[in-house]
């Protein structure tokens, strides 16, 4: 059940010059007197999330005002009201993100005033061709079962990394799908295990498992394990190959192997003891 | 089999009638065994057999046929003279499907469920891992870039393959369900999944019908559609392939509906959990007695919530790096009160939730001692969270945090009234 002050949207992915409407609702049970600031943000380098940037000077400052444009910079809304003010993503502030602070007053009093705010943040996110190549989209498919480096049964743990080195945030998604020759075996989506955003300078790992369910003697030879990255309407692919000898393969061989040796070994000995027996047969003729 | 009628040759009545008798059976038993081995080549054969040296077959009536057939992309199965394929049988909301190819297609699926801001009154889904609708599964108001559909079968066998429509209502822009549970405007043949595949819950599969089963997604239980826009209608539909020739047509559609990303923030200043107040919200400590920890009586009270998929930090800063009396100041630092010689700062007492989170406190402000306090100063300090790591939910409903405000003066602090103004700052990681 809501209870406060409801700001939408708490993030927008738009580009200097655009504009969107905050819409504040008061769902506090009793009147409330707001107020709008704009204010900067960057990346919290230890949990890659977005923070307010401690430079306080510039915080709240009338000079931000010709970066971010706020329409209504103070209301008063009733009980369960609804309202909107137009903000202007005048133009982006170099090196930090931009962002509205709607913030419920608070006055210095006798003792210890109390203030909350809420932070609307401006992320943008149009990729362009150069931005695109500061993307990174690794994989690494490790066969869970190998003997000398050479996987030896059917199932995969794959580990992908996506990284953002660009200064914009991106929404991916993604999947890995494993190939035998041209033949597709199975996929496992990632986008679930992603975050919905990965903002710039950041990145996200996610691990998942592929398992061959085909029969041993269709798992001779390699996987292709093919990593797609769906970003602002663009693919990334990213391969692997990984060679497979089953198990089974190698138990047959060894079988076959053995056969052989005894075989020879038998037929060496049948070989030395009917020379043997020739021996002696000449031996007891000449007598 | 085919009638005929033919001129016959006026030879002579008995040889020609002969002929004419020993013509009409072979052409009756080349006609009914091309018919049995191959539709298409009925009508070819037919066709052959309209011209002879001695007769033309003038209106040949052509009886239903068909077959298979291909080329480079497609495969093709042919029926000719289907008296189903009449269009009076099909009306704007039915269409009658009877006997070949119609026998052997899929049923048309039904959506039991496509939502993305639904409450537990107003949501049909029959598998959501919260059973309160889709703010369960992504926080009041609703989801802002996800969905989840659910399928009825209707009677199509476990391993029917389905394929997932969302129309934006705002662009008009046509986008598929991929396999990856992302949409995008095209789709192949690897983007039909089965219902486990789908929602990663069967019940009418064995293999996916619990928990214990590797097919079994927890995750794709609470949303199965991502990469949605943020505050927009889809129109949703499906349609099933259960083997080659078998695809029907989509399903008639509901809506789902995204919100947008949102934040929810109250203050309250008071003794318990149940205080609701106006602002501007003060805190008194009232007289400082020196050397003694004093505890404010009232506590603030945060009310906290989000539809962050990666939850959201909330964050702490004063503005004086302590209480001020100009020249004075009772500086704030992370302390034990009982033991240092003045301090002054929070103390988190509690934290609840109604669904979803939990909301979490940061390790500052959540000490052990009961006069342990963590410090304020102009930079803001981590003091509730949410987050997604292992079992935990980004979102939140219904956060309520209750801080208490701790200060201790020495006997050498100057008299005076001493203030400050802490503010907390909420963003959401979308």
């Amino acid at each position: 059940m809501a209870n406060g002050i409801l700001i939408s949207p708490a993030l927008i992915n738009i580009e200097p010059g655009g504009s969107y409407l905050l819409t504040l609702q008061n769902l506090t049970g009793k009147k409330v007197d707001l107020e709008l600031t704009p204010v900067l943000l960057t990346v919290n380098s230890s949990d890659n999330k977005l923070i307010l940037a401690s430079d306080a000077t510039v915080q709240n400052s009338g000079a931000l005002s010709e970066y971010l444009g706020i329409q209504t910079p103070r209301l008063s809304l009733e009980v369960d009201q609804k309202s909107t003010v137009t903000i202007n993503f005048k133009k982006e502030y170099d090196g930090f993100f931009l962002g509205t602070a709607v913030r419920q007053n608070g006055l210095q009093e006798t003792s210890v005033g109390v203030s909350g705010q809420l932070i609307s943040s401006i992320v943008p996110s149009k990729l362009t061709e150069s931005q695109i190549t500061q993307l990174g989209n690794g994989i690494e498919a490790l066969p869970i079962t190998r003997i000398a480096g050479i996987n030896i049964g059917n199932v995969f743990d794959i580990s992908s990394q996506i990284e953002n080195e660009s200064d914009r945030a991106i929404r991916p998604s993604a999947e890995v799908t494993m190939y035998f020759g041209e033949k597709r075996i199975d996929n496992s989506a990632l986008t679930s295990k992603l975050p919905s955003q990965l903002l710039p300078k950041t990145s996200a790992r996610v691990e998942s498992r592929i398992v061959d369910n085909r029969p041993f003697w269709q798992r001779l030879g390699y996987h292709n394990f093919q990593q797609t990255l769906q970003v602002d309407g663009r693919s990334l692919v990213t391969t692997q190959e990984v060679l497979s000898l089953p198990l089974e393969f190698l138990g047959i061989t060894a079988l076959l192997l053995t056969a052989f040796t005894t075989t020879l070994i038998l037929a060496i000995r049948r070989f030395r003891r009917g020379k043997f027996e020739a021996k002696a047969k000449t031996a007891k003729i000449q007598r | 089999m085919a009638t005929c009628t033919a001129n016959v040759n006026q030879l002579g009545l008995s040889m020609g009638l002969n002929r004419f008798i020993g013509v009409v059976i072979v052409s009756s038993v080349v006609l009914i065994g091309a018919y049995a081995v191959n539709g298409l080549d009925t009508i070819k054969a037919q066709n052959q057999q309209l011209d002879s040296t001695n007769y033309r077959l003038l209106d040949p009536t052509v009886d239903s046929g068909g077959g298979a057939g291909d080329s480079a992309n497609f495969s093709l199965l042919g029926s000719t003279g289907n008296p189903t394929s009449d269009a009076r049988l099909e009306s704007g909301s039915y269409a009658i499907g009877s006997g070949f190819p119609s026998g052997i297609m899929a049923n048309v699926p039904l959506l039991t469920c496509a939502e993305g801001n639904t409450n537990l009154a107003a949501s049909t889904c029959l598998h959501l891992p919260n059973a309160a609708g889709m703010d369960g599964e992504c926080g009041t108001p609703g989801c802002y870039d996800r969905g989840k559909v659910e399928i009825d079968r209707q009677g199509n066998p476990n391993d029917t393959l389905y394929l997932v429509r969302l129309v934006n209502q705002t662009s008009s822009i046509t986008y598929y369900l991929q396999s990856d549970h992302s949409v995008a405007t095209t789709y192949d043949i690897s983007d039909y999944m089965t219902i486990c595949e789908l929602q990663g819950r069967d019940p009418n599969d064995t293999a996916c019908d619990d928990s214990g089963d590797g097919n079994w997604n927890a995750d794709l239980q609470s949303s199965n559609i991502f990469g949605l826009t943020a505050a927009t209608q889809y129109l949703v539909s499906a349609r099933a392939l259960s083997g080659d020739f078998t695809e029907t047509q989509f399903s008639p559609t509901l809506t789902l509906q995204t919100e947008n990303p949102s934040l929810i923030m109250d203050l309250d200043i008071g003794t318990t959990s149940a205080a609701s107040t106006v602002g501007p919200h003060v805190i008194n400590l009232g007289t400082l007695t020196p050397s003694t920890v004093i505890t404010a009586t009232n506590q603030i009270w945060l009310d906290l919530g989000t539809n962050a998929a990666g939850g959201m930090n909330t964050y702490v800063r004063d503005l004086n790096n302590g209480l001020l009396e100009t020249p004075g100041i009772i500086a704030s630092a992370s302390a034990d009160l009982a033991v240092a010689a003045s301090g002054y700062g929070l103390k988190t007492s509690s934290t609840t939730q109604t669904a979803l989170g939990p909301l979490q406190r940061a390790a500052t402000y959540n000490t052990a001692g009961a006069d342990q306090v963590g410090g304020l100063s102009t930079s803001d300090t981590l003091i509730l969270f949410t987050d997604e790591l292992s079992t935990n939910r980004g979102p939140l409903t219904g956060g309520r945090a209750g801080l208490q405000v701790k200060a201790k003066s020495t006997p050498a602090t100057a008299p005076g009234n001493y203030s400050d103004l802490v503010t907390f700052t909420m963003i959401g990681n979308f």
